[in-house]
């Protein structure tokens, strides 16, 4: 039997319905956030690891992906964050990201295994939207 | 009556991607909920999805300068007065009035009625679906969307 090839991406997320977008920078979010509506998830914002534990605590609101940048955002980091999923909301999928290239690529692969099954334009242009936002900001 | 009284220049500039969340989304009025209470929120946002709108959330007044310097093409900011940070719900109201005079501002608090810089204010608890009509009926926007 041979090896499969390696593939450098994650590993197949169940189909799920809602992701919650834990970012600190508000443009970014808010790309990442519209981009998953549009693959048809259900998507909840936090702007960091405080807003995030206040949602997680509450049993009733159901989420089945967390997706934070990995960074420090609140008081605690996104890895933190991750770990106290873990230990206390272990049915969610966790995607931890480092940069804007990095979230719109994770994005992507959550569309394409989400609701739609299909991603509404590439992840790429996530990217050059996020840009160009923050371009129009500085200007 | 027509909502969408863009300038051209804007309106190329939605419909190249720029300032829209996608082409699809273009046509639908953009609504900006600023709120520090991440529940309420939360809460809110998804009934004024429900409604219709497209929804940005900022977590507090400079979150929202932040994204309306980025997105000057918001029809309407709903926004608590009292925020953590330096641009509370005044602040926020006046800045609106002055640099973006086609957004409308809708204010909200369960402490303080602000002098009447907003278009319309919200004692809280509010009814999302009053604040809904009452936001539509301000910025002309059509009821059922």
């Amino acid at each position: 039997m041979s090896l499969t090839s390696v593939d450098d991406r994650p590993a197949p997320a169940p189909r799920k319905d809602t992701v919650f977008v834990v970012v600190d920078e508000t443009v970014i979010r808010s790309v990442i956030a519209g981009y998953l509506r549009d693959c048809e998830y259900k998507v909840i914002e936090a702007a960091n690891s405080d807003e995030a534990l206040v949602v997680l605590r509450q049993p009733n609101i159901a989420v089945d992906v967390l997706f934070s940048d990995i960074e420090k955002a609140g008081s605690i980091s996104g890895v933190a964050l991750a770990q106290w999923v873990r230990a206390h909301r272990p049915t969610i999928e966790i995607v931890l990201t480092r940069t804007v290239s990095e979230a719109a690529k994770a994005a992507g692969y959550l569309c394409e295994h989400g609701p739609a099954m299909s991603k509404p334009y590439e992840p790429e242009a996530v990217v050059e939207k996020v840009r160009q936002l923050l371009d129009k900001r500085r200007s | 009556m027509n909502w969408d009284t863009r300038p051209q220049a804007a309106i190329q500039a939605a419909a190249s991607g720029i300032s829209s969340w996608s082409t699809k989304k273009g046509e639908l009025p953009v609504l900006l909920i600023v709120e520090d209470e991440i529940l309420l929120r939360m809460a809110t946002a998804e009934q004024m999805r429900g409604e219709g709108f497209v929804v940005l959330e900022a977590a507090n007044g400079d979150e929202a300068l932040s994204l309306l310097r980025s997105y000057p093409l918001v029809d309407a900011v709903f926004s608590d007065v009292r925020m953590p940070g330096e641009t509370d719900g005044i602040a926020l109201a006046e800045i609106v009035n002055r640099y973006y005079p086609r957004t409308k501002i809708f204010l909200t608090s369960g402490v303080t009625e602000p002098p009447s810089i907003a278009a319309a204010f919200f004692p809280k608890p509010y009814a999302p679906n009053y604040v809904a009509r009452v936001i539509k009926d301000v910025c002309g926007i059509p009821t059922t969307l």
